[in-house]
C-alpha cells in the first residue's frame, strides 16, 4: 500500500509513504533475524535503520527548498 | 506453551499488529499531516513492542538481542528528526 501511495500520491505523501516503508521493511528484518536465527537479517536492518532516515531528510530538504 | 512464551507471542503479535494499523493509516490519511502522524507511530509502538518482547524472550545478556535492540533503539531516536523535517516541508508545500 505505501508503495503504491509512493507512485501515485503528491510528492510530500510519497515521502512520508518512504519513511514509513523503511520502518515496516526494518521491523520485519528485525523480527525475521530473531524468527530465523540469523544475525545477517539485523546487519541489514541496521544498514537499513541509519541510510533510511538519511535519505529521507535530504529527500525533504531538497522538497523545502524546491517549494 | 509456558506464561513466558505467551508473553512474547503476544508482544509479537502487537507489534505486528500495530505496524499494519499504520500502514493502514498512511494509505487512507486525507493529507500528508494525517499520514505523518502513521508513519511517526509505525517507527515508536512496533520497535517498543519488539525490543520488550526480545527482552522477554532471550534477556538482555545476548549479543544478537542487543543489536536488534541498538537498531530498534535507532528507529526510535531517528525518528523525530525526520518527522519535524518532513512536516516542515509538507508546510512549505502547502
Amino acid at each position: 500500500m505505501p508503495l503504491a501511495l509512493i507512485v501515485r500520491a503528491p510528492r510530500v505523501d510519497a515521502l512520508v509513504a518512504v519513511q514509513c516503508a523503511g520502518t515496516v521493511t526494518t521491523v520485519a528484518l528485525l523480527l525475521l533475524s530473531e524468527g530465523f536465527k540469523r544475525s545477517i537479517y539485523t546487519n541489514v536492518a541496521l544498514a537499513l535503520a541509519v541510510a533510511g532516515p538519511l535519505a529521507t531528510l535530504a529527500f525533504a530538504r531538497f522538497l523545502e527548498r524546491d517549494a | 506453551m509456558t506464561a513466558h512464551g505467551v508473553v512474547v507471542h503476544v508482544l509479537v503479535w502487537l507489534a505486528v499488529a500495530a505496524e499494519l494499523v499504520c500502514v493502514l493509516g498512511v494509505a487512507l490519511g486525507r493529507d500528508a499531516f494525517a499520514r505523518l502522524h502513521y508513519a511517526s507511530a509505525a517507527a515508536t509502538l512496533g520497535p517498543i513492542l519488539l525490543i520488550v518482547a526480545l527482552l522477554v524472550e532471550e534477556g538482555a545478556h545476548s549479543t544478537a538481542t542487543a543489536a536488534s535492540v541498538g537498531v530498534a533503539l535507532l528507529l526510535l531516536i531517528a525518528n523525530p528528526i525526520t518527522t519535524i523535517a518532513v512536516a516542515r516541508a509538507a508546510r512549505v508545500q502547502r
